[in-house]
């Protein structure tokens, strides 16, 4: 599998994941979904959703990381960037 | 002592904490001064907040807020509030239960059961929260709003729901 099938693997996992927490169909969700769109993405949920990736991918992020995820695509860097120390 | 209870104006008992623990108790909380009752340098009892002190021990440690409209009420077992804790408003803490298992004879006349309260320090106890009894929750645990604890929670958990759930350990 290329770099580029593994990362879009990773992406659709993790927007299936947020799909779950926020409960949200997944389809409508994208890399640009954050806070200020995805009205159940308050702190609470932000915790939620920190807790659900760290548990599907085995990884432990830290609080600076976590604290500075402000959209998707930031979630999914972080584990990406998580994975490949 | 329940006399000294409407004979001793709750203003002269106010200024007596701050005198002698520097802690800020409002003259219009009513905390029942028993013997049971310790409180650590600093503790701040707002307005408005009931703390019932003389059926078992209750201590507050040091530095630790209790926001108004709380409840905290000890019996056998004992409550144990940590230092530098929050405690937000209308929060209730309750260290005792009524037994329940003879259908025969009222709930109110069967004996009370009390395995006490434990909160370690640096605990955030949101608003309107409940801690029943046997709760036990570890350092640096934040309870968020509304939520109902009864057991073991380790340190450093984020609690939300009734029953409680850790949605976060923090780090």
């Amino acid at each position: 599998m290329g770099v580029d099938a593994l990362a879009s693997e990773l992406a659709d996992r993790v927007v299936e994941i947020a799909a779950r927490v926020f409960e949200l169909d997944a389809q409508g969700l994208s890399m640009s979904d954050s806070p200020q769109t995805i009205e159940r993405w308050d702190s609470l949920n932000h915790l939620k959703l920190i807790t659900a990736i760290e548990s599907e991918f085995s990884i432990r992020l830290r609080m600076q990381t976590v604290l500075k995820i402000n959209d998707i695509a930031a979630l999914v860097a972080a584990v990406q960037s998580h994975r490949e120390e | 002592m329940k006399l000294g209870r409407f004979l001793v104006p709750r203003s002269l008992l106010s200024l007596l904490a701050l005198m002698k623990w520097g802690c800020r108790v409002s003259p219009r909380a009513e905390c029942e001064w028993s013997r049971h009752l310790r409180l650590g340098r600093g503790v701040t009892i707002s307005s408005f907040c009931k703390i019932k002190s003389s059926d078992g021990p209750l201590s507050i440690g040091a530095g630790t807020q209790v926001a108004p409209f709380c409840f905290i009420t000890s019996h056998a077992g004992g409550v144990e509030i940590g230092n530098d804790c929050l405690i937000g408003p209308s929060a209730t803490l309750a260290g005792n239960s009524y037994r329940y298992d003879d259908l025969a004879v009222p709930m109110r006349l069967q004996d009370q059961v009390s395995r006490g309260i434990r909160i370690g320090d640096n605990v955030w106890i949101s608003a309107g929260c409940v801690v029943l009894d046997g709760a036990d929750i570890g350092s640096g645990t934040i309870v968020t709003p509304n939520t109902v604890v009864s057991g073991r929670v380790p340190p450093n958990s984020v609690l939300q729901g009734n029953p409680a759930k850790i949605i976060f350990t923090r780090r």
